[in-house]
């Protein structure tokens, strides 16, 4: 996220104004970059800052060549996905290198795609200070005599259902945007009965996400003769090219979103719809198929303060504690925006030079992108906002809220390596305020 | 949309990525045993037998193995024992029922024997 995305509030006069800056988070987006391995390129643009990175994944045929008509047609840039990939080896602790099979999701055994389990647990290991206590439910956290300060966390054993008592100096809570919330909510007291550090009655409203599945796809003719090797585990990316300056101001909607997306040819799945059998159909599935190029918009959501989630006393889960009720919806904004990521979509493929161009849109309900954020937003001020600049609790300040629960606003970018700053920021004050005898 | 279109949309988009219930099986390591006493757990010896017949039909053998030496047809009754629900578990079976008797009553025959006269 850049300034576009932080002085956002501040500009459209909606929600509160981010506490920070760009130049506030830039090193720790810098340190965290360094630390977990991020591939990339560099390419100098505003809405979306450059960073430390390892080299990029390549484009195929299809891509460069898209690539280059876009820019001429449109003047918009399609570059690189930036993605937690370690593409070069040297200084990883044990962590290798990419070996593009795209099966990141089913969790790397070469540890080349950033995970907790591959770099940053191990690492807690090795101080010799780390316990893991595991099938802990944190249902809320104990506060002192004058509610001024955490004293620990009370959590079910969700094996035994036993009730436990942990202390510390100072609690970091980072569970998930809406797991800390419920945390949060269910921490109730005389002082604070609507859940710890909701003075501003802010806390589990302003649910955003980022709507998306509306995009576009085509096909080519050309470079029959090529196919890609390998499977890249990431695709281009189109940064947001709409309300970036006062040239691409759009009449209907504020905010912006970005493409992801891919080139490649078909394989075996193009003869899903086509109910076909026997023994042409099992040669005929070994072939490549045509080339093709899909695009798919991730828009910015607004925080609207009715947006909320809140705790269901009357329905427990299987641990018997309240569960969590969303009410969400997207509004006016997000709508019109949808509309135009459909056009656009369409106008970029066609500018790329592909054929069959068609849009697509299916529903994309509040949560299905799974970026759910804003939930325990920071701001300047206590009677607006629950944290504050670094990530604490303006009442209770030796709780850091550090998930996404923090955003102030959405962006339309992928959120993670912004949560991950803003801990590490969190984590660098917390330590120096202890030093100082502040905490 | 027809069912064709969403279908053609959906590989044209995903590629090769899954969707969500068939990703979820791959990282729970859902495969075909290949241990000679295998017996189906949620489809009976017959139900899986005309699955291993139709499975066949799509993909024979050729030069190359086919669906049968694939063993698609256990990985089959694997993933609807534990991905799908009681209601998709009935309605499949419900629907192979069905594909049985219509074969059977336009060839007149039991599904695996020989034609009857
Ligand atoms: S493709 Fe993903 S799982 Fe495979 S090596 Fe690369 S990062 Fe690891």
């Amino acid at each position: 996220m850049g300034d576009l995305d932080f002085e956002a509030n501040l500009k459209d006069g909606i929600a509160v104004d981010w506490p920070v800056r760009y130049k506030d988070i830039q090193p720790w987006y810098d340190y965290v970059e360094k630390y977990i391995g991020v591939s990339g390129q560099n390419e100098g643009l505003f809405q979306l800052p450059d960073g430390v990175f390892q080299p990029p994944f390549e484009y195929n045929c299809l891509e460069k060549s898209v690539k280059k008509r876009v820019k001429e047609v449109l003047g918009r840039d399609i570059i690189m996905g930036r993605t937690a990939h370690i593409t070069v080896e040297g200084g990883w602790k044990g962590r290798g290198t990419c070996q593009t099979r795209n099966r990141c999701m089913r969790g790397c055994p070469y540890g080349a795609y950033f995970s907790s389990n591959a770099s940053t647990l191990p690492a807690a290991e090795a101080t010799g200070n780390m316990t893991i206590r595991p099938f802990s439910i944190v249902t809320d956290i104990i506060l002192n005599d004058d509610a001024t300060r955490a004293k620990g966390v009370r959590i079910r054993d969700a094996e035994t259902l036993e009730t436990h008592e942990y202390f510390a100096k100072v609690i970091f809570i980072c569970a998930s945007t809406f797991g800390s919330t419920q945390i949060l909510l269910n921490s109730t007291s005389e002082r604070f009965p609507d859940g710890l550090g909701n003075d501003s009655g802010e806390l589990g409203c302003n649910v955003m996400d980022h709507h998306f599945l509306v995009g576009a796809y085509g096909t080519s003719d050309d470079f029959k003769d090529q196919t890609t090797k390998g499977r890249r585990p990431t695709g281009i990316y189109i940064p947001r090219f709409r309300n970036i300056d006062e040239k691409s101001k759009m009449p209907n909607f504020i905010r912006g979103y970005g493409f992801q997306g891919g080139a490649g040819r078909q394989g075996w799945w193009r003869y899903i719809p086509e109910a076909q059998f026997g023994t042409e159909f099992k040669a005929a599935l070994s072939q490549s198929g045509n080339w093709t190029f899909g695009i798919t918009a991730f828009g910015e959501s607004l925080p609207y303060h009715e947006n909320r989630i809140y705790i269901n006393r009357e329905l427990k889960d299987k641990y018997d504690l309240p569960t969590l009720t969303m009410d969400v919806e997207w509004k006016t904004n997000e709508w019109e925006m949808r509309k135009d990521m459909k056009e656009t979509a369409v106008e970029i493929l066609e500018a790329g030079g592909l054929r069959n161009v068609n849009a697509y849109e299916d529903s994309s309900n509040p949560g299905l992108a799974i970026h759910e954020m804003g939930t325990a937003r920071m701001g300047h001020d206590p009677k607006t906002s629950v944290l504050n600049k670094w990530n604490q609790i303006h009442s209770v300040p030796n709780i850091f809220v550090t998930d996404g629960s923090f955003m102030t606003s959405a962006s339309c970018v992928n959120p993670s390596l912004t949560y991950m700053a803003f801990t590490a920021r969190a984590a660098n004050h917390a330590v120096e305020e202890l030093k100082k005898g502040n905490l | 949309m027809d069912r064709r279109e969403t279908l053609k949309t959906i590989s044209l988009l995903l590629g090769y990525s899954l969707t969500a219930g068939t990703a979820t099986a791959f990282l729970n390591g859902c495969k075909a045993s290949t241990s000679d006493d295998w017996k189906p757990t949620t489809l009976t010896e017959e139900e899986v037998n005309t699955l291993a017949e139709i499975c066949e039909a799509i993909l024979p053998k050729t030069d190359t193995p086919g669906a049968k030496d694939a063993l698609c047809h256990r990985y089959i009754d694997e993933m609807i024992t534990h991905f799908y629900t009681e209601d998709k578990r009935t309605y499949f079976k419900k629907e192979l029922k069905k594909i049985r008797s219509k074969v059977q009553r336009k060839i007149r025959s039991s599904f695996f024997g020989p034609q009857s006269k």
